[in-house]
C-alpha cells in the first residue's frame, strides 16, 4: 500500500471510525484481529485467552462495531465513554471485567478459569435524537478443560438471565443434547430468544448474519423465539476441507417502544433496545463423514469374520479314526 | 443364619446375574434420560457417546486428563488426574472385577449374543492355551497406547512431532461401545467414516472394523471382547487387594476342571492353580459361574470384607447342574 493511501485511510479512521454511531451494532467477538491472531491462544469453541505465568487464563473479547462478523471494525467503538461491564462467573458471582485499549486492541478481559459459562455484557445507555438507546452486547464464554472433569455439566448448561441489571438480551437456546463439547455446525436449527426485562418479547426484529454476509431477518414469536438454520458458509474442494474451520455469526435484535421520560436530564420520546450476540460454528459433519461407507464396512466385516471362523473350524476338524486296543498288546 | 447361607449357596446365581445385568444395563444406557449420573469415573463401559448414559466410563476422562502438556501435570491438571484415579480406585477396590461380570453394558450385550447363539444351536469356540496367552496381552498393549497417545497429542514424545489430534481419544475411536451403545437409544450417528484426514479415516474405519469383529466374535466366542478390554487390565491392579474376592481352598480342589469348562472367558488357571488362595485372574469378570459349577464343598468361595458370601457346595452343584445340562 502506498504512503498516500495509508494517510488517507488514517484520516478516514480518525474522523469516522473512532466512535460508533447509535445505528451501528456493538458486539463482543472472540476473533482477534488478523495481525495479532498468532499471539493469542484459542481454546475450545474458538475462545481466546492469554495465559499468565501462574497458568491462569484471562479471557479476551474484542469490542467491535458493524452488522457483519468479518467487516466489523476493531476500533474503539463504544457509544459512550464508560460502558458498564457485567461479567458473571459460572458459580453466579459478579467478577471484574476490564475494558482496555492496548497491545491487543480494544478489548474486554476477565479472569476465566472456572468450569462453565461466563455471561459477559457490555451495557450502554444514552440519549440521541430524542431516543433513549439501551445497547446490550452479550457473549457467552465457555471455559472448559476436559482434564478438569465434567462434574455437574448438565446443570452448568442451563441459561442464566439477569433481569435487574440487563433489561434486554438475546439468549441462544441449547440444541438437543448440547454439552461442553458441542460445536454448532452448519445445518443446525438454532433458536434465539429475545427477553425484555426477563420476559419473552414478541415482534422483536432479529437478524442473523454470517461470515459470508448471508443475512436472514425474522420477527420473534409469542415465546420470544426466532429460529434460524445455520447455513453452510464454507465450500472448499473436498480434499481441502478443514473440519475445524470456525465460522462466525452475529445475531442482533432490536425493539422500539414509545415511552417518554428523561435520562441524565435529557428528555426522550421513545426507548430503543438493541442487543447483539456473537457465535461461531463449524462445518457440518455431513460434509466430510459418510454414514453409508461406515455401515457398509461394518456389515462387510461381520460375515467376513464369520467365514474366517468357519474355515478355521473346518481346518481343525480331524478325520474320523477308529482305535482298537487288544488286551494282549 | 445357617439356613440363609445354605439358601444362597444352593441358589442359581447365574439367574440372579441375568436380571441384575438387565437392571444395570437400563441404568447405564437409559439412566441419563432420568437425570441419573452415577459417576464419571466408572470402571464399566457406560459410554458418554450414548446420550442416555447414566454415567461415564473412566477410560474417556482418563484419556482427556492425559491430554495435557507436561507442565499441567504438576498443576491443577495433575490433581484432577489423581483425583479421578482415586475415585476409580475406590470403585475397583470395592467390587473389583464384578464390574465386568455384573455391570458392564458391553459385557451384557455379549452375554445376550451368546444366548442367541445357544438358541440357534451353534457350537461355541474356545481358544487353545497358546492362543489365549497371546491374545490376552492385547489388552495391556491397548492400555499402554491409551495412555501414551493422549500424551503424544499434547507433547512431543522422544523428540518426535506431536500426534495428530484426529487420533484422539484413541481408544474411544476404536471402542465398539461408542458405536453399539447409542444404537440402543436409536442413535446411529456413531456409524460413520470420517474422510477429513487420513488419520481420522483410519481411526473411524478401525472403529467400524472392531465393531464388526465384536458382533461376530461374541457370537462364536463367549465374552470375546473382554479378553482385549483395557478396562479389565486397569481393574486388575486392584483385584488382589479388593474387598470382593474369589478364594480357592486349594486343599479341597480335585482338579476336575468343571470351573474351567464353564468359564466364559476360558481361564484355565482357575482349575490349574493349586497354590494361590486369591484366585482372581486378570481376565476374570467375577461372574461366579465357576463357584456354581464346583462340586467340592467350600472349595471356591466369594468373600466380601473377608466374610464368605457365596461358596461352592455339593448340593448346590447337583441342584444347578445335574438337573440341567448347562455347559453348552
Ligand atoms: S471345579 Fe472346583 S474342584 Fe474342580 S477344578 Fe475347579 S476348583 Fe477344583
Ligand atoms: S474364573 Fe470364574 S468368576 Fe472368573 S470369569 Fe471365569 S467363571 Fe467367571
Amino acid at each position: 500500500m502506498r504512503l498516500k493511501d495509508r494517510i488517507l485511510i488514517a484520516i478516514f479512521l480518525l474522523f469516522f471510525a473512532e466512535g460508533a454511531s447509535a445505528s451501528e451494532n456493538i458486539w463482543l467477538s472472540n476473533t482477534p484481529p488478523k495481525k495479532i491472531s498468532k499471539k493469542i491462544r484459542h481454546g475450545m469453541h474458538g475462545v481466546s485467552f492469554i495465559k499468565g505465568n501462574d497458568g491462569r487464563e484471562k479471557k479476551i473479547l474484542w469490542i467491535r462495531s458493524g452488522s457483519f462478523p468479518v467487516e466489523s471494525q476493531y476500533a474503539n467503538c463504544t457509544n459512550t465513554k464508560n460502558p458498564v461491564i457485567f461479567v458473571c462467573s459460572p458459580d453466579g458471582k459478579l467478577i471484574k471485567g476490564n475494558v482496555s485499549h492496548g497491545l491487543w486492541g480494544h478489548v474486554l478481559t476477565f479472569e476465566g478459569n472456572m468450569e462453565g459459562f461466563y455471561n459477559v455484557y457490555l451495557f450502554e445507555r444514552f440519549v440521541e435524537e430524542e431516543t433513549l438507546n439501551i445497547v446490550v452486547a452479550k457473549a457467552e464464554v465457555l471455559s472448559h478443560k476436559c482434564s478438569n472433569g465434567h462434574a455437574g455439566m448438565r446443570k452448568k448448561m442451563l441459561h442464566r438471565t439477569f433481569n435487574e441489571e440487563i433489561p434486554f438480551e438475546i439468549v441462544r437456546e441449547r440444541i438437543p443434547g448440547e454439552d461442553f463439547h458441542t460445536f454448532l455446525s452448519s445445518g443446525d436449527d438454532v433458536t434465539f430468544k429475545v427477553l425484555l426485562k426477563g420476559a419473552p418479547l414478541e415482534y422483536s426484529k432479529v437478524m442473523l448474519s454470517t461470515q459470508k454476509r448471508w443475512v436472514n431477518n425474522l420477527k420473534t414469536d409469542i415465546n420470544g423465539g426466532a429460529a434460524f438454520q445455520l447455513v453452510g458458509d464454507y465450500y472448499p474442494r473436498f480434499k481441502e476441507i478443514n473440519k475445524r474451520n470456525i465460522h462466525n455469526f452475529l445475531v442482533t435484535a432490536e425493539y422500539t417502544v414509545k415511552k417518554s421520560g428523561s435520562y441524565q436530564g435529557i428528555p426522550y420520546e421513545r426507548i430503543h433496545y438493541a442487543g447483539t450476540l456473537g457465535g461461531s460454528y463449524i462445518p457440518s459433519k455431513t460434509m466430510y463423514t459418510s454414514y453409508l461407507y461406515g455401515l457398509i464396512l461394518l456389515i462387510f466385516v461381520m460375515p467376513a469374520v464369520a467365514t474366517l471362523i468357519y474355515f478355521y473350524r473346518e481346518h481343525r476338524k480331524r478325520p474320523y479314526k477308529e482305535y482298537a486296543f487288544r488286551e494282549k498288546d | 443364619m445357617k439356613k440363609i447361607r445354605a439358601f444362597i449357596n444352593n441358589s442359581n446365581i447365574s439367574k440372579f446375574r441375568f436380571y441384575f445385568q438387565i437392571a444395570a444395563f437400563v441404568l447405564f444406557v437409559y439412566g441419563g434420560y432420568f437425570y441419573v449420573t452415577i459417576s464419571e469415573k466408572l470402571p464399566t463401559f457406560a459410554c458418554p457417546f450414548n446420550k442416555g448414559s447414566g454415567g461415564t466410563c473412566y477410560l474417556m476422562p482418563l484419556q482427556h486428563q492425559l491430554h495435557m502438556t507436561w507442565s499441567r501435570f504438576i498443576g491443577p491438571g495433575g490433581i484432577h488426574l489423581l483425583k479421578g484415579f482415586l475415585v476409580f480406585a475406590c470403585f475397583g477396590l470395592v467390587f473389583s472385577k464384578a464390574w465386568c461380570g455384573y455391570l458392564c453394558p458391553l459385557g451384557t450385550i455379549q452375554d445376550w449374543i451368546t444366548k442367541l447363539r445357544k438358541v440357534l444351536h451353534i457350537r461355541f469356540s474356545k481358544y487353545g492355551e497358546t492362543t489365549f496367552k497371546g491374545l490376552k496381552k492385547i489388552k495391556y498393549i491397548l492400555l499402554f497406547l491409551l495412555i501414551i497417545i493422549p500424551l503424544g497429542v499434547s507433547n512431543s514424545l522422544l523428540w518426535l512431532p506431536k500426534f495428530s489430534h484426529d487420533i484422539f481419544p484413541p481408544f474411544c475411536k476404536i471402542c465398539p461401545g461408542r458405536i453399539v451403545l447409542p444404537l440402543f437409544t436409536g442413535d446411529t450417528s456413531q456409524i460413520y467414516i470420517d474422510f477429513s484426514t487420513k488419520t481420522a479415516m483410519t481411526m473411524t474405519a478401525l472403529g467400524m472394523i472392531v465393531t464388526g469383529i465384536f458382533f461376530t466374535g461374541s457370537f462364536f466366542k463367549k465374552r470375546f471382547f473382554c479378553l482385549f478390554c483395557p478396562m479389565s487390565a486397569l481393574l486388575y491392579i486392584f483385584s488382589k487387594v479388593a474387598i470382593l474376592r474369589l478364594n480357592k481352598n486349594v486343599a479341597k480342589c480335585t482338579r476336575c476342571g468343571n470351573c474351567y469348562r464353564v468359564c466364559d472367558v476360558g481361564i484355565k488357571e482357575i482349575a490349574d492353580d493349586v497354590i494361590n488362595k486369591n484366585i482372581v485372574k486378570d481376565d476374570c469378570m467375577l461372574c461366579l459361574k465357576c463357584v456354581e459349577a464346583c462340586p467340592e464343598e467350600g472349595c471356591l468361595e466369594v468373600s466380601f470384607f473377608n466374610i464368605p458370601v457365596f461358596m461352592s457346595t455339593e448340593t448346590g452343584f447337583f441342584k444347578r447342574y445335574c438337573l440341567r445340562n448347562e455347559i453348552k
